[in-house]
């Protein structure tokens, strides 16, 4: 079942993720106070400058004038003072009418606020309406008897603030960008370390524990992870290591005793004059250590193959081949037993792996089929690639197994299948040490049975 | 309960390296009340020492030695000329091990606790090497010929349809005439290592070889040996057990 499964962000985008939101964040906080203090500063001195131009103006009126063209001189001058500005002035007689003036101001006769007029102070900032989208800014002062007027459009001051305002708008999404862009390569470049971890410690594995795991010398959290996971490496090395040597060790212990005391059986039958009753005893003794000389060697066999692949016991093998060598080598003593024995494909597929073992994991399970299987029974021996996995099937037509032994026909000195007394030395071990074998490859093996109609035992090794 | 082979055991002399004295005695015995002459070492100095000076026609060293082990003690010998054949007989008996001993040059490999008709019969093929390869690669005895460069088989001229590892089989038999051969021994030479088989795989192979060999033929030439293996040769009618 292959479920289209979406995959997690890689801690590198979510990584620089996070940064360019916080990068985000933290420049949209900043444009908005920017923009506010540029706004309000520049509001500020808008309204000061116009107050500064009504103070003069008023001032030189009061001073006084000879003619119209003095007084328009006034008004170009502080009109003119800040162009970009266009500053609209307009100056009134005692009787409220204008005198002279210039802009925006005087075709829209907002006049004087009454208010202003009663009220005793100089000058007076307001904000007119001028039906326009835009507020537009006065200020009125006194000059003796008349009035000044000088306004702006607001906007006009604050345009610093507003081209702020966009800079800051169109530089934030290539901040953020750039952020993005920035914190991934930070996050790739500080991660790519780990990336290395992960990658050796894929490749460790029972039969490659000698490589060691890098590390960056540089002392932080990802050197330290490193440095544990080598120590780690380290003491799986050490026990897999002594695990074999362990094996070695039993085997001599075990084996020496048991060939000492063939060994003295056998003489003692050949040399000595026996009673029948003391020959048939000798002889079935020597039977049983020879069943006893068989389950050493398969628990050995079991040991080592717990401990992995040995370095350098593995190479490049065909299975098709291999699986035709073993269906060849049982194919008599199917035959003998009327079973079909057959390989149902051509398949070539490659592993690495070693050629004894695989022999016997294969050996195995066809000798555990044809063990169980009735006479008139078929026996299929199936390869096939899929999936970047070698997959390889035992199938027979025999008694099954039952559900309740399903998940311990792998465990040791289980004999569960058909329950039949089986005298064969060194049974109950022979799935256990094809389950050691397949895991000790990398590989995995498992069963399906209905029981009365057969079993299939399938084993998936990485292919090459 | 000799068989004609004893005869062979005559003249082979053999040097056996063991550490163990019990083991030493029971084996050094055995071989002897079998007609081969035997010295034995205790250890891999005085083994070494001995096999460069005797003339032996075959070592059989013991892996685990006081003073090193016997793939170092092999090696050892090999560079220095020591071309004698050598049957590691071990406690160690991992497939691993079997391949690293041949790897370096041994010839055979027997894992305690073995039968001593196993052990016999693997001298004995070994002494037996050396001898005899026909010139024009035809194998023959009675009226079976066995021609090995065509892979053609045949009874008084009459073709037999072998598959290849019947040819295999009965070529490994035919190679070892009048030596007793083991179960395991066949399955090493002819099948490779891992077909370790708990069953009676390999009876079965030998009765369809001896349905094609011997069954329409006389005399028979594939007899088994109780106790030890299968042996092809020419018997007397009267001792042929079948």
């Amino acid at each position: 079942m292959s479920l289209f499964r979406r995959r997690p962000l890689s801690i590198g985008w979510r990584w620089a993720l996070r940064y360019a939101v916080a990068i985000l964040v933290s420049l949209t906080a900043f444009s908005l106070f920017a923009y506010s203090r540029t706004e309000k500063q520049a509001t500020r001195e808008g309204r000061r400058l116009l107050e500064r131009q009504a103070a003069e103006l008023a001032g030189r009126v009061v001073e006084g004038f000879e003619n119209i063209d003095e007084l328009r001189g006034y008004v170009t001058s502080v009109a003119d003072a800040e162009p970009y500005l266009k500053i609209s002035v307009q100056v009134f007689d005692d009787n409220g009418r204008i005198l002279y003036g210039r802009g925006i101001l005087p075709s829209h006769e907002i006049g004087i606020p009454p208010d202003f007029v009663r009220s005793s102070r100089d000058s007076h900032f307001y904000e007119a309406d001028l039906n326009k989208r835009f507020p537009y800014w006065v200020v009125v002062a006194r000059a003796g008897e008349m009035f000044v007027q000088v306004g702006a459009y607001s906007r006009e001051f604050v345009r610093p603030a507003r081209e702020l305002r966009t800079m800051l708008l169109t530089a934030t999404p290539v901040v953020v960008v750039f952020s993005l862009a920035l914190g991934w390569w930070l996050a790739r470049t500080s991660l790519r370390p780990l990336s290395e971890i992960t990658a050796t410690t894929r490749r460790i594995t029972g039969s490659r524990l000698d490589e060691p795991i890098p590390t960056t010398g540089t002392g932080d959290e990802l050197d330290e992870l490193a440095h544990t996971l080598e120590e780690m490496r380290v003491r799986i090395r050490d026990s897999v290591e002594k695990l074999r040597h362990f094996s070695a060790d039993a085997a001599h212990q075990l084996r020496t005793p048991l060939s000492k005391l063939r060994s003295r059986l056998e003489l003692t039958l050949e040399s000595e004059p026996l009673s029948p009753s003391i020959r048939k005893t000798l002889e079935e003794n020597l039977c049983e250590i020879d069943q006893l000389g068989s389950a050493v060697t398969a628990m050995l066999q079991l040991a080592s193959s717990e401990a992995g692949l040995a370095p350098g016991q593995s190479e490049l093998i065909e299975l098709g081949g291999l699986l035709d060598s073993v269906v060849e080598f049982y194919e008599p003593l199917a035959a003998e037993n009327q079973l079909k024995l057959a390989r149902t494909d051509q398949n070539q597929v490659r592993v690495m792996g070693d050629l004894a073992w695989l022999r016997q994991l294969f050996g195995n399970l066809v000798e555990n089929a044809i063990l169980h299987t009735e006479a008139g029974g078929r026996i299929e021996v199936e390869a096939e690639e899929r999936d970047g996995e070698a997959r390889v099937e035992v199938r027979d037509t025999g008694t099954g197994i039952d559900p309740g032994s399903l998940e311990r026909i792998f465990d040791r000195f289980h004999r569960g299948r058909s329950g039949g007394d089986s005298p064969a030395p060194g049974a109950g071990l022979g799935l256990t040490i094809a389950g050691q074998i397949a895991e000790a490859h990398g590989g995995r093996i498992g069963v399906e049975s209905d029981a009365g109609a057969g079993s299939v035992f399938s084993v998936g090794l990485p292919a090459v | 309960m000799r068989s004609s082979a004893d005869q062979y055991a005559a003249g082979v002399k053999i040097l056996y390296v063991e550490d163990d004295p019990v083991a030493r005695e029971f084996v050094e015995r055995g071989l002897r009340s079998r007609g081969f002459a035997v010295d034995v070492a205790k250890d891999s100095a005085h083994g070494s020492e001995l096999a460069r000076l005797g003339d032996y026609e075959l070592l059989i060293l013991d892996v685990m030695l006081p003073d090193g082990d016997g793939f170092e003690l092999l090696e050892h010998l090999r560079e220095s000329g020591v071309e004698t054949p050598v049957l590691f007989l071990t406690a160690r008996g991992e497939v691993q091990d079997r391949i690293r001993g041949l790897d370096i040059g041994a010839d055979d490999y027997l894992s305690k606790p073995f039968a001593f008709g196993e052990l016999v019969s693997r001298i004995r093929a070994i002494a037996r090497r050396r001898y005899d390869e026909p010139l024009d690669g035809c194998l023959r005895t009675a009226d079976l010929e066995l021609d090995t460069a065509r892979h053609k088989a045949s009874r008084a001229g009459h073709p037999i349809e072998l598959t290849p590892k019947q040819f295999g089989l009965l070529e490994y038999l035919l190679r070892n005439e009048g030596f007793p051969v083991t179960r395991s021994m066949i399955i090493e030479r002819v099948w490779g290592y891992g077909f370790e088989s708990r069953s009676n795989a390999i009876d079965v192979q030998i009765n369809y070889l001896r349905k094609k060999i011997d069954r329409e033929f006389e005399p028979k030439l594939i007899h088994t040996v109780k106790g030890v293996g299968y042996v092809l040769e020419v018997r007397d009618p009267q001792a042929t057990d079948g």
